[in-house]
């Protein structure tokens, strides 16, 4: 085997040019000796075949000449990594903190860009994931909106497209033998399979007839609910599930490849009364697949046509509508890809940091390696086999580094998947991939360049030049402790601002009082008959007054802090407003009467609305402090009518009869929202946000639900109780990550670079040894001589800290999206990092400093 | 004898280096005068030579480069590098102490 191994090499490093000129240069010598035989008489004939005798086996000699040339290669080579091998187990400590720096770098690195790889750079997996586009609608101020089965329609017919289709997710309960299960449903509109082109692994896809929501109810499960639910059991096809009550035929299984959209178990096309929705309804998401030849900017061009032609034809709602077109793969990754390319570039940073420190710890052992440097020189070694000599010790490290880190991948990635937020696309299905090692082996290589090139350089050319074997060593090591510091304060910084960022965030006044409040969710199917959705919902409030403890209870649209107000143009009767007032934003939400006071929102003047009685009752509203700060200053609200402006003939006004308190509305928002809230029942809605107030425990609550609540409903799946706290904190924890992680990154930075400057001074310090001697023998006290010690690595310190100020500078204004009610050149942030840095040098520089001091001068100078 | 033994090998080495602190040459040459200066002593066939010259030009000891000969052939010549010059220098000066201590012992015993 190991015969086949070498006689393979040995082939691999044959080259035709090479062979050529072996066999040139054979045949010239026999010639050659062929003339020699004629010239002393012999017959030509037989001198050619006396020269080849003496010559001998041609084809073993020129084996013996490949085996020459290519094993002494290998041979030095690995005479080089035998000798690396040596003199690293020589060095234990240096070894295993390098080796360890190294690991813990490249496994950090690499399994960062096993999400970035999975999230970014493949997001889709579908067939040219390329040509599919995003379709966005916007209303007017450019807010995002929801598209519906009508405008969908017009989108169909533009030449841009090969196909488009549309839309939503929706929650059934299926009664499994194991009791009830929630399925994530995706309700289509159009043919979705021929927009993503996703094959069946069985059965058949939706018929014409079935995709415009007619006939029996079908379903297409996905792989995942199928390997998940059904345990693969290829007899589902055919089955009937009943989900809510309907029975559904399942008719094939999607392709395994298919990834888009996550967290599905099965696609239905939506039932035929949702697909006739009125242009004014924005539910859908749109998704097309562009027409061969046809660019993003063409299609575009097209909405745009469109969108002028739509609004001439539908002025009451489309109006001021417009449509933009993006990437799917980018609207897929849209929110995380900042926060990953900032992760990746901060972990990158610390393995920079740390390839920084070995190739200083390098240059010193090479300062210390001068002597065998010298000799093998004098015994003939060229400076390019010096070079590799030295360079192959790195090379080992970064092997063996290699090894360890890519072991902590795999710790890495499970770690990820637990931190990182749940909308970085497939998270789940995060894996250590061909790529990935490969990513990890470029990583080490890269890392073996950049911490082994200059100190090999540095023992190769000292030795040869003995010009060169002092001053630039430590000019070399200060360039790159600098280097350190310069990647230390971008982190810093960048910490500093979303930590800043996060405690601002934290600490904002969200306007509402989350102690003592308990939240549980119920999401129906969109098409839930509106009377079942009533008694469902009193039914669940009058069970949860009657749990003893019970302070009040209500329910919600959304709660605050989760976004998406159902935004709207309303009139007041009889005021006009200037344009700048009627078109400021504000939020529509609909809430049973007892959710302000279980979710702690004030009642500043008036009352509560009653609650709703039905079309012919009264009809009351409330709204926010903000939203009368605008739109009623200096002004009694209570008392003036309010309705949608577009309901047009005969609008439903509704009769303020209160203020309440302002509640922050989008995770990001600094402002509180303008919102004005109608009685639930007034408008259809069928996600529930159930609150509870109580002194009683979180346990207390949830088996209250469970028993007296789950129970009597099997039809339907309550969502765990958990606090109003840590359901409103879910939107914090992305800005909570990224503040933890760079700042955990930052501290490995800052810790390395200290650890740089510690051994740079140490080394200072023992470089200097005669000349402190002489100084303290001329008198100098040993305290100045400590300061000194100590000003020198501030000064070194203060001049990364140039450097590295103006790329945090450059850095944090692309992440300014990231940062909330921080500028990204907050002073106090830059002040904070750059002050660390000081500390941290003076910290590092006080043992070498306080053993500067120490130095007796008479052993100093007998030294010498 | 297609290969020498390993003494002869290690002379071989250090003959070569000789013959081209002389003059560049070519193979031919090389061994043509090899013959002439051993008198015909060392019994190796030509072609071995030329493992020996490639192992040399690997080794950095001598550099080769193809030169047009006098009867206008093209012909690889080979000549001593800085390394080889030293490590000449060096193989002599341990080749004749080697050789001279070695010629001692001899004549110790024929005493």
């Amino acid at each position: 085997m190991f015969e086949k191994l070498s006689l393979r090499l040995r082939s691999l490093f044959r080259s035709p040019a090479v062979e050529r000129e072996l066999d040139d240069e054979i045949r010239y010598h026999v010639e050659m000796q062929t003339q020699e035989f004629v010239r002393r008489g012999i017959p030509e004939k037989q001198a050619a075949i006396l020269a080849r005798r003496q010559f001998g086996n041609t084809t073993l000699h020129k084996e013996e000449c490949r085996e020459a040339r290519n094993l002494a290669w290998l041979e030095n080579l690995a005479q080089d990594f035998r000798h690396g091998f040596r003199t690293l187990r020589r060095n234990p400590g240096f070894t295993i903190v390098s080796v360890l720096t190294l690991a813990l770098g490249i496994g950090a690195t690499s399994a960062l860009f096993s999400v970035l790889d999975a999230a970014l750079l493949h997001p889709l997996t579908v067939n040219e994931p390329g040509r599919l586009v995003w379709l966005q609608e916007f209303s007017k101020d450019h807010n995002d909106s929801g598209s519906n089965p009508a405008r969908l329609a017009d989108w169909q017919t533009a030449r841009s497209f090969s196909a488009a289709a549309g839309f939503y997710g929706e929650g059934l309960v299926w009664l499994s033998p194991q009791g009830p299960e929630q399925l994530q449903l995706l309700r289509t509109v159009g043919n979705m399979n021929a927009v993503l082109q996703a094959k069946l692994q069985m059965g058949r896809d939706f018929s014409a007839g079935e995709i415009r929501g007619e006939g029996q109810p079908v379903a297409l499960l996905t792989n995942a609910a199928y390997r998940r639910r059904f345990q693969a059991n290829p007899a589902i096809v055919n089955q009937i599930l009943r989900l809510d009550g309907t029975a559904y035929q399942v008719i094939g299984v999607l392709s395994p490849d298919l990834d888009y959209p996550e967290d599905i178990d099965l696609w239905a096309p939506a039932p035929r009364a949702i697909q006739k929705t009125s242009r004014a309804a924005g539910f859908l998401g749109i998704v097309a697949r562009l027409a061969p030849h046809v660019t993003i900017a063409q299609a575009q061009a097209e909405m745009d046509v469109f969108s002028a032609r739509l609004a001439n034809q539908y002025p009451a709602t489309d109006h001021d509508r417009s449509a933009g077109l993006a990437p799917l793969t980018d609207h897929v990754s849209e929110g995380v890809r900042k926060p990953l390319l900032l992760l990746f570039g901060a972990v990158a940073a610390v393995l920079l940091i740390g390839c920084v420190n070995i190739a200083g710890l390098l240059l010193a052992r090479g300062l210390a390696r001068r002597r065998e440097a010298a000799i093998r020189v004098s015994v003939g070694a060229g400076q390019s086999r010096l070079m590799r000599l030295f360079f192959a010790e790195s090379l080992l490290l970064a092997a063996a580094g290699c090894i360890l880190g890519l072991a902590l991948v795999f710790a890495g990635v499970a770690l990820l998947k637990t931190v990182l937020p749940s909308d970085v696309p497939h998270l789940a299905a995060i894996s250590v991939n061909v790529r990935v090692v490969l990513c990890g082996i470029g990583l080490s290589l890269l890392a073996a360049i950049v911490f082994g090139a200059l100190p090999a350089w540095q023992f190769a050319a000292g030795a040869e030049n003995p010009a060169l074997k002092r001053t630039p060593q430590s000019r070399l090591r200060s360039a790159l402790v600098m280097a350190e510091v310069t990647s230390s304060v971008v982190l810093l910084v960048i910490a500093a601002l979303l930590a800043g960022s996060f405690l601002k965030l934290r600490s904002r006044p969200a306007g509402f009082d989350s102690a003592h409040a308990y939240t549980f969710a119920l999401e129906l199917p969109w098409d839930t008959d509106s009377n079942v959705l009533n008694s469902t919902t009193s039914d669940t409030l009058l069970r949860l007054s009657t749990f003893p403890g019970t302070i009040s209870s209500g329910v919600v649209d959304r709660l605050p802090l989760h976004g998406g107000t159902q935004s709207n143009l309303f009139v007041v009767r009889g005021k006009t407003f200037p344009s700048a007032i009627a078109e400021t934003e504000f939020g529509l939400r609909t809430a049973s009467p007892g959710f302000f006071a279980a979710a702690g929102i004030p009642v500043i003047t008036g009352s509560v609305y009653r609650p709703w009685q039905g079309i012919n009752g009264p009809r009351e509203a409330l709204i926010s402090q903000r939203f009368a700060a605008i739109w009623f200053p200096g002004e009694e609200p209570i008392g003036h009518e309010i309705a949608q402006a577009n309901s047009t003939k005969d609008p439903r006004w509704f009769r303020i009869v209160g203020v309440v308190g302002s509640v922050v509305s989008r995770p990001n928002d600094t402002e509180p929202a303008a919102e004005i809230y109608v009685p639930w029942g007034a408008t259809y809605w069928p996600l529930l946000n159930f609150v509870v107030r109580t002194a009683r425990p979180l346990t207390d609550v949830a088996r209250f639900v469970h028993d007296q609540i789950q129970k009597n409903n099997t039809s339907q799946i309550y969502s765990p109780v958990v606090t109003l706290a840590d359901r409103t904190a879910e939107t914090r924890s992305a800005p909570r990550t990224a503040a933890l992680l760079v700042g955990g990154f930052a501290v490995v930075a800052l810790a390395l670079a200290a650890l740089g400057i510690f051994g740079l001074m140490s080394h200072e310090t023992a470089r200097r040894t005669q000349e402190i001697g002489v100084r303290l023998a001329l008198g100098a006290e040993p305290a100045s001589i400590a300061l000194d010690s100590i000003w020198r690595a501030v000064k070194l310190v203060a001049a990364g800290l140039i450097p590295g100020v103006a790329a945090a500078w450059y850095v944090s204004t692309l992440l300014q999206t990231l940062l909330f009610e921080v500028a990204p050149h907050d002073a106090l942030s830059y002040a904070t990092a750059a002050a660390v840095l000081l500390l941290a040098a003076v910290i590092a520089s006080l043992l070498p400093a306080w053993r500067a001091a120490r130095i007796n001068p008479i052993q100093a100078l007998r030294h010498e | 004898m297609s290969k020498p033994s390993d003494l002869v090998q290690g002379t071989l080495n250090l003959l070569i280096l000789k013959i081209l602190a002389l003059e560049p040459q070519h193979g031919w040459a090389i061994s043509q005068r090899l013959r002439q200066i051993s008198s015909e002593v060392l019994q190796v066939s030509d072609g071995s030579l030329y493992p020996a010259l490639h192992k040399l030009e690997q080794e950095n000891l001598i550099k080769a480069d193809w030169q047009t000969t006098e009867n206008n052939r093209r012909a690889k010549f080979y000549s001593l590098t800085a390394t080889g010059k030293r490590a000449l220098a060096r193989e002599s000066q341990s080749w004749e102490r080697l050789s001279g201590a070695i010629s001692q012992i001899v004549r110790l015993t024929e005493i």
